[in-house]
C-alpha cells in the first residue's frame, strides 16, 4: 500500500500541486487577514476538476504553507499573518528589531518543517489504528463520539463556554435545514426547492471566512489601511547545530501541538502559546523571552505547524474536524469523493497514504521555497486591504457559484457572510458554528437511528460500554472545565 | 476632553449593545423555529415508536432558545461592543444591498459584469479612489476569473 502510494506521487502534477499549494500557502499566510482557512475556502472550486491526490495536495500545501507563511509578518512587520503566529511575533519582531529578521525568520521556517513531519510521522502512526476501531462502532458509540467531539470544541475551544455552544447549536441548527436524514421529509425549507439539498457545506464557509471579512473591512473603511513599516534586510544563516541545540524545545512543542491538535476545535494558536509558555518557563534565560530568543521563535512555530498533522488524526479516521481549517479540507475531501470517516483507509487506502507521504514530502518544497521567498514576502506583506478584498469578493462570488452552478449557493453564501460578520463583529467564535454544521447531520442520523434501533429507549447508549464510556468521559471533562473557571474566578478575585 | 475619545467611553458603557442584539434575534429565531415546527416538518405516522422528523430540529431549537435565554441573562449588566456609528452600518449595508442586486442581476447581465461590479463597489468603499486600482484591478481580476473557469474548468457561469 504504501508504495503504491508512492508510485501514485510520481507524477508531474502531483508536483506541480505541491510547488503552487506551498508557494501559495505562503504567499497567503504573509499577507495579514488572509489565513488558511479563507484560502483554501476560496480554492476549493478551483480543485473540481483536478483528480483527488494532486487537489488535496494542492489544499494541503496551501494549508502548511500558509501556517509558516504567517510567521513571516509576525517576525517582519509585529503584525501575525494567521492568529497562531501571534506568539511568534513576541521574540520573532524582536529579533527583527536588532536586525537578526534573516535568522528569526530561518528559525521559524526550520522548526516550523521539524513540527510539521513529527505531527505527519504520528498522523501515520494514529489514524489507521483509529479509523480500524471506529469500524466496530455502531450508530449509539458514533452519537457518543460526536457528542464528545462537540462537548470538547464547546469546553476547550477557548472563549467563552457559553459562546462557542451558541455558536454550535447555530452551526447544528443551519444544518437541519433540507431533507431529514432518514425520512427524506423537507424541513424548513419554506417550500422551495433549491433548498431542499439544505445549505452546502462550501458556500457557507466561503461566506462565513471569506464574504464576513470583506464587510468587515467595508464596515471600517479608511481605517483598515497597515502602516507601512520599514523592514530590514532578510538574510542570515542558522546552522544545523543552532536547531540542534533546540531539539529538546522542538520535540516538546511538536508533541503539545500534535496532541492539542488531535483534540476538536482548539486550534493551533493555544499549543503556540503554551509552547512558548513551556520553553520559556525551562530556559535558563528566562529573562530573553520577549526580547529576541531563538527558542521563543521556534517553540511556538514547532507548536503551531505540529497541529496540521495532528487535526487531521480525527478528521481522517472518525470524520471529525479538529479545527476551522480541517473542516474545510474535510468539505475538500467530500467533493473529491472521499468521505473521511472509518471507511476512508478501507475505500481509498492508496489515495490516503499518498497524502501522508505528500504531507511529509512537503517539508521540501516548504524550505527550498520558504527561503527563497523571504525576499519577496517582504514587498507581499506590504500589500493594502483595498487592493486584496474586491478580488477576494469575486473569488468568493465564483466559489460559491461553481460548487452546483447555481446562483441560491451564491445567495447562502452571501447570507452566511451577513451572518458571519454580525458574529464576528460581536466577538462570537465562528469556528464551532462551522464544526456544528458539519456534525450536526451525521449527529442526528446517528443518535435517530439509534434510538429507531432500540424503540426509543435511551439504554442503547448505556447498555454499550464504548458509548458509555464516551459519555462518561464528555462528563468528566464537563466538570473538569467547571473546576478550572471556578479556580480561575477564585484567582482573579 | 476630545470628542472623539468622549464617544467611545459614552459608547463603551452601553450594557445593551451588539452581542445583545444579536442574541435576542437568535433566541427569536430559535422560538419561531419552534413554533412554526409543524407547519415546516411534516410528519407522516406509521406507528414508529423511535424519534419522528420533527425530534432533532425540537431538541436543537428548544437547546438554542435556552442557551439565548441564559446569555441574555448572565450578561445583563456586562459592558457591550458598541454598535458602531451610522456612517459604518450604512456602508456595510450599501455593500450587501449592492452584491446581493449584483448577485440577482446575475443571469441577466453575466458573471464577468456583476462580479466587476462588485469588485470596483468593494474598492471603491475601502477608500481607493486611483483609477488603475479602484476600476482596471477589479476588471482584469473578473475577466481572468471570467476566462480560467470557462477556459479551464469548463463551468458554465452565466
Amino acid at each position: 500500500m504504501l508504495l503504491d502510494a508512492f508510485y501514485a506521487l510520481l507524477d508531474v502534477w502531483v508536483v506541480i500541486a505541491a510547488v503552487v499549494g506551498v508557494i501559495a500557502g505562503i504567499v497567503i499566510g504573509a499577507i495579514p487577514g488572509l489565513g488558511p482557512t479563507m484560502a483554501i475556502a476560496l480554492l476549493i472550486p478551483v480543485t473540481f476538476t483536478m483528480s483527488p491526490i494532486p487537489a488535496l495536495i494542492l489544499l494541503l500545501g496551501v494549508y502548511q504553507g500558509a501556517i509558516f507563511g504567517g510567521s513571516i509578518s509576525a517576525i517582519l512587520l509585529n503584525v501575525p499573518g494567521t492568529p497562531s503566529s501571534a506568539a511568534t511575533a513576541l521574540d520573532g519582531h524582536a529579533m527583527a528589531r536588532q536586525g537578526k529578521a534573516g535568522e528569526a525568520l530561518r528559525i521559524a521556517l526550520y522548526a516550523s518543517v521539524f513540527g510539521n513531519v513529527f505531527s505527519c510521522l504520528v498522523l501515520m502512526l494514529l489514524a489507521q489504528p483509529l479509523a480500524s476501531l471506529a469500524l466496530d462502532f455502531g450508530p449509539a458509540q458514533m452519537a457518543a463520539l460526536m457528542l464528545f467531539a462537540l462537548a470538547i470544541i464547546v469546553l476547550f475551544g477557548g472563549g467563552s463556554i457559553l459562546d462557542s455552544a451558541l455558536m454550535t447549536l447555530v452551526g447544528i441548527t443551519a444544518g437541519i435545514v433540507g431533507l431529514d436524514p432518514i425520512e427524506g421529509l423537507p424541513r424548513f425549507t419554506f417550500g422551495s426547492f433549491a433548498a431542499e439539498d439544505g445549505l452546502q457545506l462550501i458556500p457557507v464557509l466561503i461566506g462565513l471566512f471569506a464574504m464576513s471579512e470583506v464587510l468587515l473591512q467595508a464596515f471600517g473603511g479608511h481605517r483598515q489601511s497597515r502602516p507601512s513599516a520599514e523592514v530590514g534586510s532578510v538574510s542570515g544563516h542558522v546552522g544545523l547545530l543552532a536547531m540542534w541545540r533546540m531539539r529538546v524545545t522542538l520535540l516538546i512543542s511538536s508533541l503539545i501541538g500534535t496532541f492539542v491538535g488531535i483534540l476538536p476545535g482548539i486550534g493551533s494558536t493555544v499549543p503556540a502559546f503554551v509552547s512558548y509558555g513551556f520553553a520559556r518557563s525551562r530556559s535558563r534565560h528566562k529573562e530573553t523571552f520577549g526580547q529576541g530568543e531563538p527558542e521563543g521563535v521556534a517553540a511556538p512555530e514547532a507548536a503551531n505547524n505540529a497541529v496540521t498533522g495532528g487535526a487531521l488524526v480525527p478528521m481522517l479516521s472518525l470524520g471529525i474536524p479538529g479545527d476551522a481549517v480541517t473542516a474545510v479540507i474535510l468539505g475538500a475531501f467530500m467533493l473529491q469523493g472521499l468521505t473521511p470517516g472509518p471507511f476512508l483507509f478501507q475505500h481509498h487506502g492508496v489515495e490516503v497514504y499518498a497524502i501522508f507521504e505528500a504531507l511529509v514530502l512537503l517539508s521540501i518544497p516548504c524550505v527550498l521555497f520558504g527561503l527563497m521567498m523571504f525576499k519577496g514576502a517582504v514587498h507581499v506583506i506590504k500589500l493594502q486591504p483595498r487592493h486584496l478584498f474586491p478580488a477576494i469578493a469575486i473569488l468568493a462570488i465564483f466559489g460559491a457559484f461553481s460548487v452546483n452552478n447555481s446562483l441560491f449557493d451564491v445567495g447562502v453564501m452571501l447570507g452566511a457572510g451577513v451572518i458571519g460578520f454580525l458574529f464576528r463583529r460581536c466577538g462570537f467564535p465562528l469556528p464551532p458554528l462551522l464544526i456544528g454544521l458539519i456534525l450536526g447531520p451525521p449527529l442526528e442520523e446517528s443518535l435517530r437511528q439509534a434510538l429507531l434501533t432500540s424503540g426509543g429507549s435511551v439504554d442503547i447508549f448505556l447498555n454499550s460500554p464504548i458509548a458509555l464510556g464516551l459519555l462518561g468521559v464528555t462528563a468528566l471533562c464537563a466538570l473538569g472545565a467547571s473546576l478550572q473557571r471556578l479556580r480561575h474566578r477564585r484567582q482573579g478575585n | 476632553m476630545k470628542p472623539g475619545i468622549e464617544s467611545s467611553q459614552e459608547n463603551a458603557d452601553r450594557h445593551v449593545g451588539l452581542q445583545t442584539l444579536i442574541t435576542s434575534g437568535l433566541l427569536l429565531v430559535a422560538l419561531v423555529g419552534l413554533f412554526t415546527l409543524s407547519s415546516q416538518v411534516t410528519v407522516f405516522d406509521f406507528g414508529d415508536s423511535g424519534p419522528d422528523s420533527r425530534f432533532f430540529p425540537r431538541l436543537v431549537l428548544s437547546l438554542l432558545a435556552l442557551m439565548a435565554g441564559l446569555r441574555l441573562w448572565r450578561h445583563r449588566h456586562a459592558v457591550e461592543t458598541a454598535l458602531g456609528s451610522t456612517r459604518d452600518w450604512s456602508r456595510t449595508l450599501f455593500a450587501v444591498v449592492l452584491i446581493g442586486v449584483a448577485i440577482a442581476a446575475m443571469n441577466l447581465v453575466g458573471f464577468l459584469a456583476s462580479a466587476a461590479v462588485v469588485g470596483i463597489l468593494i474598492s471603491w468603499l475601502l477608500g481607493e479612489r486611483r483609477l488603475l486600482l479602484s476600476v482596471v484591478l477589479p476588471l482584469v481580476v473578473a475577466a481572468l476569473v471570467t476566462l480560467s473557469a470557462r477556459q479551464l474548468l469548463n463551468l458554465p457561469l452565466p
